[in-house]
C-alpha cells in the first residue's frame, strides 16, 4: 500500500525544475532586481549568495521568462576547460558549431563580438561561476567589454569565493544582486506552497508553526537543506506509516521525527 | 529507511543529552533553594530562636521571683520558710531578675515543706531599697519583715530593729517580727530593754518561742 507520505517526500526532491518554482517575497524581489539590471547598460551582473539560496532556479526562471524577448543563454554547468567553454560560446554567438579539430581564436572572438555591438545584445548566464579560473574570468571580462555580450555571473558566497568575487569582479562596475537565506516566513511559505502545489493539503496542514520553527532552526533558511530535511522527515513518516502506524498521527508531524531527521542529516549530534 | 531503529536510539540519547542541562538547572535551583532554606533556618531563624531562648530563660527567673523566690543569704536556712508572696506581684527590678544563675541555691523548707529558691542578692542595697520603697507604697508586712530578717542576718541590727518595728506597727500580731525586734535590741547592747520588751510580749501572748528566746538572752547564748 502506498503511503500518503511518499508523495510528500517526492515533492522535496532537490531539483532545478521550473515547475517546482515557488514565488516567494524574497525571490520576487531578487528577480525584479535582476530584470531591472539587465535593462541597464551593464557589462556584467553578479548574482551571489550561499549555496542553496535559490540562485540556479532564479536564473533558470529568468532565462525562461526572457527567452522570447531577448537573446539569452543559460550555461548551467561550467565547462570542463577553456576550450570547451569557448566552443559553447562560439556556437551561441555565431549560431554555428565549430568545425571538428579546430579551436576558437580568442582574439578573433573578441573582434567578432565588437562587430556585433549595436546589432545584437546577447545575455549569457553563467551559473556556478566560481568554477571558472581567474584567467578564464579575465577573458570573459574582455568579451563583455565589447558591449555586445552581457554576462550574468552566479557565484557561491563562501569565505574563499567571496574573496574571488572581490578580486575579480569588484573592480568592474557591475550590478550585484545578493540572495540570502530564507526568513522563517519565506521558508514556511515555501514548504506549504510546495505541498499545496501537489494537492497535499492535509500534510501541509499537519506541519504546525512550532515544527516550521524547528525546521528553520535546523536548516537556517537554506532551501536546499530544507528540501533535504523535508524529504527525510517524510521518509521517516512513510516508514512509520507502513510499519509502525501507532507511532505516527496524521494530525501533526511529531517533533521526535523532525529531530530524528535532523540527527540523520547531521544538523544535531548525540 | 532501514536504519530507523538506530536512529530512534540516537534520538533517545539526544533527548537525554538535551534534557541534561535542564535537569542540572532544576537540580541546581532545588539545591540552592534547599541550601537557602537551610541557611535561613540556621542563621536567620536561629537568631530569632536565640532571642526567644533568652526570653524564655528570663521569663522563668522572673516568674520564680514573682511567685516564690526570696533573695537572701544562702546560709540562713530559717529564711527558707519565708512566705512566697514576700515578693509582691509588682515587677521586680531588672537588676534582681537578671542575677546570674550561678548564685542560685535551692533549699528545701523543713517547716513548711516548700521548695524555695533562694537567691543571694549579696550587697546589692538597691534591691533592699526597692523592697523598702514598695513597703512604703503598699505597707505589706511581708516586705518589712523580709527587710528586718535580711538586715538582722547581715548584722545591721539598727535597720533590723527599724523594720521589725515597722512590721509591728502595721500588724502587732506577727511573732517573728517581735522576736527579731528583741534580738536586734539585744545585739545593739540593749540587753535590759530587750528582756523587758520580751517579758511584756510573753505575758500577753504566752509564746513558747518567746520564752525560749528569753532563756537564751538571759544565758547569753544568742
Amino acid at each position: 500500500m502506498k503511503s500518503r507520505y511518499e508523495s510528500a517526500k517526492n515533492v522535496f526532491i532537490d531539483s532545478v525544475d521550473l515547475e517546482d518554482y515557488i514565488e516567494l517575497e524574497s525571490s520576487q524581489a531578487a528577480y525584479r532586481q535582476l530584470e531591472h539590471s539587465i535593462g541597464k547598460p551593464l557589462k556584467m551582473i553578479l548574482l551571489f549568495g550561499r549555496p542553496g539560496t535559490g540562485k540556479s532556479i532564479l536564473l533558470n526562471r529568468l532565462q525562461n521568462k526572457l527567452e522570447h524577448q531577448r537573446e539569452i543563454h543559460y550555461f548551467d554547468t561550467p565547462a570542463v576547460n577553456e576550450k570547451e567553454f569557448f566552443q559553447k560560446l562560439f556556437k551561441v554567438l555565431t549560431k554555428k558549431s565549430l568545425p571538428q579539430n579546430t579551436e576558437v581564436n580568442f582574439s578573433a572572438l573578441v573582434n567578432y563580438c565588437k562587430k556585433l555591438r549595436g546589432k545584437r545584445e546577447i545575455i549569457i548566464i553563467l551559473d556556478e561561476a566560481q568554477m571558472y579560473g581567474a584567467e578564464m574570468m579575465e577573458k570573459i571580462r574582455l568579451l563583455s567589454d565589447s558591449r555586445a555580450v552581457k554576462f550574468i555571473v552566479s557565484l557561491h558566497k563562501t569565505d574563499d569565493e567571496d574573496l574571488i568575487a572581490k578580486e575579480h569582479f569588484q573592480s568592474r562596475i557591475w550590478e550585484v544582486v545578493e540572495l540570502k537565506n530564507a526568513s522563517f516566513q519565506d521558508q514556511s511559505s515555501y514548504i506549504h506552497k510546495k505541498l499545496l502545489k501537489k494537492n497535499l493539503f492535509e500534510i501541509a496542514n499537519s506541519i504546525k508553526v512550532r515544527d516550521l520553527k524547528l525546521i528553520h532552526k535546523f536548516t537556517r533558511g537554506n532551501f536546499r537543506e530544507c528540501n533535504k530535511m523535508m524529504y527525510t522527515i517524510f521518509e521517516i513518516c512513510e516508514y512509520y506509516d507502513k510499519n509502525e502506524p501507532t507511532k505516527i498521527t496524521y494530525e501533526r508531524i511529531p517533533v521526535r521525527i523532525i529531530e530524528m531527521a535532523a540527527l540523520k542529516l547531521g544538523y544535531i549530534n548525540v | 529507511m532501514y536504519e530507523i531503529k538506530k536512529l530512534e536510539e540516537e534520538w533517545r540519547k539526544y533527548r537525554r543529552k538535551k534534557r541534561l542541562p535542564w535537569m542540572i538547572a532544576v537540580l541546581f535551583i532545588a539545591g540552592s533553594t534547599l541550601f537557602g532554606y537551610y541557611w535561613w533556618q540556621t542563621h536567620v531563624s536561629l537568631n530569632g530562636n536565640t532571642s526567644n531562648v533568652v526570653e524564655k530563660k528570663k521569663v522563668p527567673v522572673a516568674l520564680q521571683m514573682h511567685e516564690s523566690s526570696v533573695f537572701l543569704d544562702t546560709q540562713i536556712d530559717e529564711l527558707a520558710t519565708y512566705p512566697k508572696k514576700i515578693v509582691s506581684d509588682n515587677p521586680l527590678p531588672e537588676e534582681i531578675s537578671v542575677q546570674p544563675s550561678a548564685n542560685k541555691v535551692e533549699t528545701t523548707s523543713s517547716k513548711q515543706g516548700l521548695a524555695i529558691e533562694v537567691v543571694d542578692i549579696g550587697k546589692n542595697d538597691k534591691a533592699y531599697e526597692e523592697v523598702a520603697k514598695r513597703f512604703r507604697l503598699g505597707h505589706d508586712t511581708d516586705d518589712s519583715l523580709f527587710l528586718a530578717k535580711a538586715y538582722y542576718l547581715k548584722g545591721n541590727y539598727k535597720k533590723a530593729e527599724y523594720w521589725a518595728l515597722q512590721t509591728n506597727t502595721v500588724n502587732p500580731d506577727i511573732e517573728e517580727s517581735w522576736l527579731i525586734f528583741v534580738k536586734a535590741k539585744y545585739k545593739q547592747g540593749k540587753r535590759n530593754e530587750a528582756i523587758h520588751i520580751l517579758d511584756t510580749y510573753i505575758r500577753k501572748t504566752q509564746s513558747p518561742e518567746g520564752k525560749t528566746l528569753l532563756k537564751k538572752i538571759k544565758k547569753g547564748e544568742i
